[in-house]
């Protein structure tokens, strides 16, 4: 049991063209692709989002860190992947293919190709440059305090449920074993040391906060300034581009008959399951 | 009972090496020592001891399992391992519930988790706090809780990591006492710490680590008198040998590996009864 998939959501410092944006810029990047992914539902518009994001997980160099994300969300991904396929129908929301397999692929793209957003923007974000952005977008100083706190303790957490976990095992717990209420009960003696050190160690930082003086003056002021270079210009303008000239095709041409190009009936999973059912039949001779 | 070590060594996903080429071997029953500098690896060793990390290189057996094969849970039954922070084991609602939380994973009946809890509360001098929330208690208390709770179930190895921090002297005497009483039922005992003069005079080994390697391993007179070891691991000296030390670099004839206090004594009035 590990908690090495949150490393994609962890800030490592590294000198990249993409680390050295502005987060502001990002910000508005990450949330435009997510509103254009968020349209589709088909599996052509989705897939080509998600492999034009594969060039900036490369400049970013983080690579590592992104498969093994993606590792961790292979649980997730199937779990996705077998409930749509299976119990997809026209009634289904969003619904607009005939082929269950297909939108439930491009279900489980969209997933990755948010998390791959969003684990970029988080890995190349300094915690502290996100609360400054935050407040240059006129986000009141406590609240961006708090959702930069919130992000940069997101590794410390993982460290400590680890730690956790490996305290419980030591005590004889066993994580992976019974049925599943046992395995969602095996869980109460992780969770509570973890709420408690996390409310521990929260009382611990308001105080520390206090006892620095933290809202003493009403503005605020950073040492380190964040500042828009040109190539964030170029980074928004680029962004404004692509959401235009996705509405004009979108909704203005519409989109060519290729796009919804589904797949064949014999990789249904519905139609796989079925063959696999009357095979045994078959041999076993069940009629 | 036995540990044996052989020439492991680990590297952390982050790539960081924490253990190059470590070997050991405890048999029958002991009392160890496992000191070092921050970061020299004695958490990640002793967290193979249990099976909490598998080696990348290299075997870990205990009592002749290979950690590798086995589950931690498994291994907890022979091995008990205390944490440094008690507030990442302490979970139940009553001090009485904490203790047995262990001993129910490991299949006790009713009546033996009574009777373990009651002498492992006893012990502990934890009665008045048997019906309370362990998080209402002090950071020590929690200590002694978390401590209570791996002792219950009786384990034949016991792994502490930095016991005696935040102890007080009374506390620590009678932790100390018990790890004693447990090394003479044929127990191995092993202590991750600091405080040297915790380790001396009832310690029987010394295992001092640096930067991931084991640079000195043997009897605590040998090994907390080797000034040379001790500095490369930023370690001080027990303050009797500081003492016999200074007083050796006047007077040769006074022993300069002197350890307890008793053995000070007896040189200090052998000094003055012989004359300078």
């Amino acid at each position: 049991m590990s908690l090495t998939p949150l490393s994609a959501f962890e800030f490592k410092k590294k000198n990249t063209i993409i680390h050295n944006l502005d987060p502001r810029s990002k910000l508005f990047f990450t949330v435009i692709l997510s509103i254009i992914i968020l349209q589709y539902n088909s599996l052509i518009p989705i897939m080509i989002i998600f492999i034009s994001l594969i060039p900036l997980i490369t400049f970013a160099k983080v690579v590592r860190e992104w498969i093994a994300s993606l590792k961790g969300l292979t649980f997730l991904i199937f779990f996705i992947f077998v409930i749509d396929s299976l119990y997809y129908s026209s009634y289904t929301p969003l619904a607009d293919s005939s082929s269950p397999t297909t939108f439930a692929l491009a279900m489980v793209i969209r997933l990755l190709a948010l998390v791959t957003a969003f684990s970029i923007f988080f890995q190349t974000v300094h915690p502290d440059d996100l609360g400054q952005a935050l407040v240059k977008l006129k986000v009141p100083y406590n609240f961006a305090w708090a959702l930069s706190t919130a992000y940069r303790f997101v590794p410390t957490l993982a460290k400590e449920a680890q730690t956790i976990m490996d305290a419980q095992m030591s005590r004889g717990l066993e994580l992976q074993s019974g049925n599943l209420i046992k395995r969602i009960k095996n869980f109460i003696p992780i969770i509570i040391p973890l709420f408690v050190s996390s409310i521990r160690r929260a009382w611990q930082l308001a105080e520390a906060m206090d006892s620095r003086a933290w809202g003493a003056s009403k503005k605020r002021t950073f040492y380190y300034e964040i500042t828009m270079s040109n190539g964030d210009y170029v980074l928004i303008t680029i962004t404004i581009v692509i959401l235009l000239f996705q509405i004009y095709i979108t909704y203005y041409l519409g989109l060519p008959e290729w796009v919804y190009w589904q797949l064949p009936y014999w990789l249904e999973l519905q139609y796989i399951i079925e063959k696999i059912i009357q095979f045994f039949k078959l041999v076993f001779n069940i009629t | 009972m036995s540990i044996s070590v052989e020439s492991i060594s680990f590297t952390y996903p982050n790539a960081t090496q924490a253990l190059e080429n470590v070997s050991l071997e405890i048999k029958g029953s002991e009392l160890v020592a496992i000191m070092g500098e921050n970061g020299a690896g004695k958490t990640t060793l002793v967290k193979h001891l249990n099976g909490l990390l598998k080696p990348n290189k290299g075997k870990v057996l205990i009592n002749g399992m290979d950690t590798k094969t086995v589950t931690v849970a498994k291994l907890a039954r022979e091995v008990g391992f205390v944490f440094q922070n008690p507030d990442h084991q302490l979970f139940a609602s009553t001090v009485d519930e904490e203790i047995s939380f262990a001993l129910k994973n490991f299949g006790f009946s009713e009546s033996e988790i009574n009777r373990r809890v009651e002498t492992v509360i006893n012990f502990f001098e934890l009665e008045k706090y048997r019906k309370l929330s362990p998080f209402i208690l002090s950071g020590g208390e929690r200590k002694r809780v978390a401590l209570a709770s791996v002792l219950a179930p009786d384990p034949k190895i016991l792994i502490v990591d930095e016991p005696t921090i935040g102890q007080d002297f009374r506390q620590k005497e009678k932790f100390l006492k018990n790890l004693l009483e447990m090394v003479d039922e044929g127990k191995i005992v092993i202590v991750v710490t600091h405080d040297v003069e915790f380790v001396v005079p009832n310690f029987q080994r010394i295992i001092v680590m640096s930067k991931g390697k084991v640079i000195a391993d043997g009897g605590i007179r040998d090994v907390l008198t080797d000034f040379k070891v001790l500095k490369r691991a930023s370690l001080l000296p027990p303050k009797i040998t500081e003492l016999s030390w200074n007083i050796s670099q006047k007077i040769t004839s006074f022993p300069k590996d002197l350890i307890s206090v008793e053995e000070a004594r007896k040189a200090i009035l052998n000094l003055i009864k012989r004359g300078f």
